[in-house]
């Protein structure tokens, strides 16, 4: 039953943020430099025709206060009314649908990438043979954080379509067009990643349950997949949704890259002709995607570690060190970030 | 048992040895002195670019337009004619420049905002633990770039931009190393001595919290200078014909199939750029530590 | 190595089993930084162990005997080599194997019960699960009996309600309990040899003996041959036939337990049993007895009443706000006459702790008073300690207790800071005079905590706290961190210090032997209660309750009465 309450209590929060980022961005873009959509709308420069310019005007009601155009746009949101693009004029849902169904194969392909390239830099990084290897999957990270994904994208597609030709930089050749810049991503984003499964698995692999896996007999492999990965990993599950939504903002970069038309491109465009109901859509949908995913990690937090008592649960056993283990969990990448020599934080994936 | 007090042992004798600091340069691997001399280049190029410049960023050459990297041209030159190698050592100054700036005003405000929370608690906790929570539902970029629609584009505009979203990350690191310090035994044995709530604060939990997260700001640095390359190869940065990192890469695009160098180069030199710093930042942490 | 006894050569004869351990001229060393060649850390070491047997490996932190129990097992570190000598493991020669080379005899010859049973199990998984791996190591057991097979372990080991706590997860079960697990995965594929190293060092004393009288009871049962790693001297006389005492990686002496421990033939034993408590419970009795003579006769000539300089009165304190939770303190009193040494005694949960803090004004308490020099506490304490020149708390772990970026002058000087004497030359004439005091070099005042010694960072934690000259010290296990050696260098510093200062001394402790060397005065706590309060001799030689007596029946003794003390005198 409390599990319960805590699924509701922790849906809730997630429920506030998404309308507290709302908030804050349509403040932002709609109210503090003027009134950029009346700007907009009524420049001379502006594509759309009179008359779809007058009836914009007329629908975001720009003669209202700012706080009467903010509950008329929420009622409409309600309604599942996004609004219009100031510059094409068409429907921001449909304009959004389009863009994110496209980006969130490439979103998935790269996530898929990501853990791949993370699993097997930080395996790499702590069990190959040669300390010379393993030093050098150990400075991965770091690389992969100072390359900016528009340079990994352009060498990529320097070495993969116009040097080997093996892809096309223009034609659309369904999946095979998803890989360089879904790779350009998973490049650009696992650093903060790898860094966290790296000192997840150092500190597992030097955990004494490892001296007594191995008196008993337990095999090397089995150790370090079953024993170690396993243990080593955990911490790093509260970095997915980071990862996620950098994967969806890199897209910004990516797609101008790769000349691809999903969200981010349109969010490049969105950004550059400041089409503001646009860009609060954008950014709702991100971070509803973060702000989801987060919430999942955090309900399943508890059944891939034992040690965390759900609420409903919580004996009289230790419970202070139940807490401190979650803690410990949810604040996880900040602290490593903290230790030195190490991690970088979640702003550090931003990259 | 007998394995720790060798590191212990270690520790003592490393440390008590006089000279530690020519010992140190010593101990310095090639990468070290890579990124020393990387860093001091670009601080060299940022005070005085003109000294390193081999000709004038914003004079076109018609006769020389887009030639590949060569003896008299190491980083070849673009669409107009212009040197790459003297245009990125121009647009030093502006990249490093508003790093200077977004670094400043994160670290700034989100060191303020992260002690104020664990100082405080209670519903001012709340408050800006809640703020963080949202700021940081939104990925960096993304922020930046909401920020530099209100703001307006520009080199300055984007530089505070990319400050503002970095808020978020030095306050809770803030935050929470000052949690965590402030539970640490060494805290309460200074006011068991006597140690008023101020002079703690100010002795102990300050200085042994922002370690921490002066370790983040070497990192949030070059962070900063990616995202504000990012926003100016998106074209809301620096305006041409200035030269910016971001920017020469942007310009470069249209000529990546035949002149690849035009992107590859100036993103290179910001990775370069980059990675010595967080060594740079590793190695003095690693001095500290010692 | 001469000990073999001749039970043993003749059980040998009769079974023709080759011994379970040989170890002959062993040399051990670490490969550190970039260097090729280790580092001996280990050198020469040989000795065997029996079936049936237990062989003691004694010796303080740095003696290598946890680097021998390591490279018998082949559990050594990856910077660990074996440079010389052999090591005959059930007849198998296994020096220098790889851990390929070792597998097959994982389990079946050889298994390993380590120090701390809290992190040595997977938290992931369920323990049934993880002795069933061990089960099957041998490859003996059906799949279809191991289930069945780990039950009947675990119920070996004495864990109550077996089949249903093969699901529990680590988590879920206590140091005692989980210690036990460990054994059954150790002893699951029925090996000849248990490596035991200080199996028992993170348990409170009577979980200690229950845990060893069960391997004692192994051993005899399945035939094993233990090596048992320890630090306790005590301990290794109750519990082994031969020892081998270890200083700096080489043997110094062994024997037969007997002979090593009543007729010591090197300086180092001798000394580790005069520094030891138990060994030596007589030590510091004519300075406590002096001591205490000369406070009655000061007293008596003084108008000043013999009034208590800390008085704890029916003080109550729970942590939480859920009324259900039990009392960490439950109406707790003592009286810590001035210039005595009052022991507070307990295992860990009893409250011991708990009551330290409150003292020292730490934590807030509940219910009743507590006195310090006459004034009464606050219940609710305010963040600066108002009370900081009377009553001094000296942490168990001084590295903790200090600010990591000090050093070690900073951390002297820091009370004088914070109560104001400004002036830079009287700060360091006050410090130069406690160095002294506690016995520091001046050199050591340019370190920080974590670059000196142990026994040298309980010395500036004392040298913080005396600074400013308290007539009250509350020492939170002072001692327990630290090598026998280093503990009875520290508590003859304790007793100079009384004498010098006329400090008295709130002294918590789960040693029993140090207690009894040194306390005027002892309450014993169990679950929050006081069960037995009183003069030293009187609570410890004929304790009241119960619960005390189980505790003093628990500790590991010397057959002080074989032991000659005068022996040792010359030493000390």
């Amino acid at each position: 039953m409390q599990y319960r309450n805590h699924v509701i209590r922790r849906v809730a929060q997630a429920l506030l943020v998404i309308a507290l980022v709302y908030t804050l961005v349509f403040f932002t873009l709609f109210v503090l430099p003027g009134d950029p959509i009346e700007n907009k709308l009524t420049s001379p420069i502006n594509p759309l025709p009179q008359s779809a310019a007058e009836a914009l005007l007329a629908y975001y009601n720009f003669d209202l206060a700012p706080l009467q155009q903010f509950g008329l746009t929420v009622s409409r949101l309600l309604q599942g009314d996004l609004g219009y693009s100031l510059v094409s004029g068409r429907s921001v849902g449909e304009l959004v649908a389009q863009g994110f169904s496209d980006t969130i194969v490439l979103a998935a392909v790269a996530f898929v990438f990501t853990i791949a390239l993370s699993l097997a830099i930080a395996l790499t990084a702590v069990y190959a043979p040669g300390v010379a290897v393993r030093s050098f999957a150990g400075s991965m990270p770091i690389a992969s954080i100072s390359a900016p994904s528009f340079l990994i994208g352009f060498v990529l597609l320097a070495i993969f379509s116009f040097q080997l030709g093996w892809v096309s930089s223009v034609r659309d050749q369904g999946f095979v067009s998803y890989i360089l810049p879904a790779l350009t991503l998973a490049l650009a984003v696992n650093g903060p990643l790898t860094q966290v499964l790296i000192q997840g698995l150092r500190k597992a692999a030097d955990a004494p349950f490892v001296t007594v896996l191995r008196a008993k007999g337990t095999s090397e492999r089995r150790i370090a997949l079953g024993h170690v990965l396993k243990n080593g990993a955990i911490p790093s599950i509260t970095m997915l949704a980071l990862i996620v939504g950098e994967l969806l903002a890199g897209a910004v970069i990516v797609e101008a890259v790769f000349t691809r038309t999903g969200l981010g491109f349109m969010t490049f465009e969105s950004v550059r002709d400041q089409d503001t109901p646009m860009i609060l859509a954008i950014v709702i949908l991100i971070s509803s995607v973060y702000v989801g995913i987060n919430l999942v990690t955090d309900l399943i937090y508890p059944i891939l570690d034992p040690r965390i008592v759900r609420p409903a649960r919580a004996s009289g056993r230790r419970p202070r060190a139940a807490n401190q283990r979650i803690e410990r969990a949810s604040t996880a990448p900040a602290t490593a970030a903290a230790t030195p020599g190490e991690s970088p934080t979640k702003a550090s994936v931003d990259a | 048992m007998s394995i720790r007090l060798q590191q212990d042992r270690d520790i003592i004798s490393s440390s008590a040895e006089p000279g530690a600091i020519g010992r140190l340069v010593a101990r310095l691997g090639v990468a070290d002195v890579l990124a020393i001399v990387v860093v001091g280049l670009v601080l060299l190029s940022v005070v005085a670019p003109g000294v390193l410049a081999p000709f004038d960023p914003l004079e076109p050459d018609d006769a020389n337009a887009l030639a590949a990297p060569s003896a008299a041209h190491w980083f070849g030159t673009d669409s107009l004619g212009r040197d790459l190698l003297s245009r990125v050592i121009h647009g030093t100054g502006r990249t490093l420049l508003g790093s200077v700036v977004a670094v400043f005003i994160g670290l700034g405000v989100g060191t303020i905002l992260g002690l104020v929370a664990a100082t405080f608690g209670g519903i001012v906790d709340a408050v800006i633990s809640r703020i963080v929570d949202v700021l940081l539902s939104i990925p960096g970029l993304l922020l930046a770039m909401v920020v530099v629609v209100a703001l307006g584009f520009g080199t300055l505009n984007s530089a505070i931009a990319v400050g503002i979203s970095s808020i978020a990350a030095f306050t809770r690191i803030m935050r929470s190393e000052v949690l965590t310090v402030k539970d640490l035994p060494f805290v309460e044995a200074s006011h068991h001595l006597g140690g008023s709530r101020a002079y703690v604060l100010a002795r102990h939990i300050f200085p042994n919290s922002y370690s921490a997260v002066l370790s983040l700001t070497a990192l949030q640095f070059g962070l900063a200078m990616i995202w504000i390359s990012s926003l100016s190869f998106l074209g809301y940065g620096a305006p041409p014909p200035d030269p910016e990192w971001g920017l020469l890469v942007s310009e470069g695009r249209q000529y990546v199939v035949s002149s690849p160098w035009l992107v590859v180069v100036p993103g290179l030199v910001i990775a370069a750029t980059v990675l010595s710093i967080s060594r740079l930042s590793q190695l003095t942490r690693e001095r500290t530590a010692a | 190595m001469t000990h073999p006894s001749q039970q043993q050569n003749a059980l040998r004869a009769v079974t023709d089993q080759p011994l379970p351990l040989v170890v002959e001229r062993l040399d051990v060393g670490y490969r550190s930084g970039g260097s090729k060649r280790p580092t001996g850390t280990v050198r020469d070491v040989s000795f065997q162990v029996g079936r049936g047997e237990t062989v003691s490996l004694v010796g303080q932190s740095g003696s290598g005997k946890s680097t021998i129990a390591r490279a018998v097992a082949g559990l050594l570190p990856a910077n660990g080599v074996v440079t010389g000598g052999r090591v005959s493991v059930a007849g198998h020669e296994v020096a220098g194997f790889s851990r390929k080379l070792w597998r097959p005899l994982r389990g079946t010859t050889l298994g390993f019960v380590p120090q701390d049973p809290l992190s040595s199990l997977d938290p992931l998984q369920r323990v049934g699960v993880q002795i069933a791996q061990a089960v099957q190591v041998a490859g003996e057991t059906p799949r279809s009996e191991v289930p069945a097979r780990v039950v009947e372990l675990l119920e070996h080991v004495g864990i109550r309600q077996a089949a249903t706590r093969v699901r529990a997860y680590p988590h879920e079960l206590s140091g005692g309990q989980l210690q036990r697990v460990l054994i059954a995965i150790a002893i699951a594929a029925g090996p000849k040899l248990l490596i035991a190293d200080e199996p028992t060092s993170a348990l409170d004393v009577t979980v200690q003996r229950r845990i060893l009288d069960l391997l004692d009871g192994l051993r005899e049962e399945l035939g094993l041959g233990i090596l048992f790693i320890t630090h306790d001297l005590a301990l290794a006389q109750e519990r082994s036939d031969a020892i081998v005492v270890l200083q700096d990686g080489d043997v110094r002496e062994s024997g037969a337990a007997e002979d090593v421990l009543l007729t010591p033939k090197h300086p180092y034993t001798i000394r580790l049993l005069s520094d030891s408590p138990a060994s030596s419970p007589l030590r510091y009795r004519e300075r406590i007895r002096s001591a205490a003579e000369h406070l009655r006769t000061e007293q008596r000539g003084e108008t000043t009443s013999t009034a208590a300089v800390v008085e704890v009165a029916q003080v109550s304190k729970r942590y939480g706000r859920d009324t259900q939770s039990p009392l960490a303190l439950d109406g707790a009193s003592l009286a810590l006459r001035p210039r005595s040494i009052h022991a507070l005694v307990g295992e860990s949960g009893s409250g011991k702790s708990t009551l330290a803090r409150i003292v020292a004004g730490l934590t807030s308490f509940d219910e009743g008073a507590v006195t310090v020099a006459g004034r009464g506490l606050p219940r609710e304490n305010p963040v600066a300690n108002p009370f900081a020149r009377d009553l001094q708390l000296v942490y168990q772990n001084p590295l903790s207790a200090v600010d990591p970026r000090f050093t070690v002058r900073q951390i002297i000087e820091e009370p004088l800071r914070i109560h104001g004497v400004r002036s830079a030359a009287e700060r360091r004439r006050r410090v130069a005079t406690i160095l002294d005091q506690v016995a520091l070099p001046t050199s050591a005042l340019g370190r920080r905590a974590r670059e000196v010694s142990g026994g040298q960072r309980q010395r500036v934690a004392l040298a913080r706290t005396l600074i400013l000259a308290p007539s009250v010290l509350v020492l939170d296990e002072p001692t327990s961190a630290l090598d026998v050696s280093v503990q009875a260098q520290i508590v003859e510093l304790l007793l100079d210090l009384r004498d010098e200062h006329a400090l008295s001394y709130l002294f918590i402790s789960h040693d029993l032997g140090l207690i009894r060397q040194i306390a005027d005065e002892v309450t014993v706590l169990s679950s929050g209660r006081v069960v037995e309060s009183g003069p030293a001799s009187a609570a410890l030689d004929h304790p009241q309750h119960e619960y005390t007596r189980e505790l003093l029946d628990a500790v590991p003794r010397f057959d002080v009465a074989r032991l000659d003390p005068s022996r040792f005198e010359a030493v000390g």
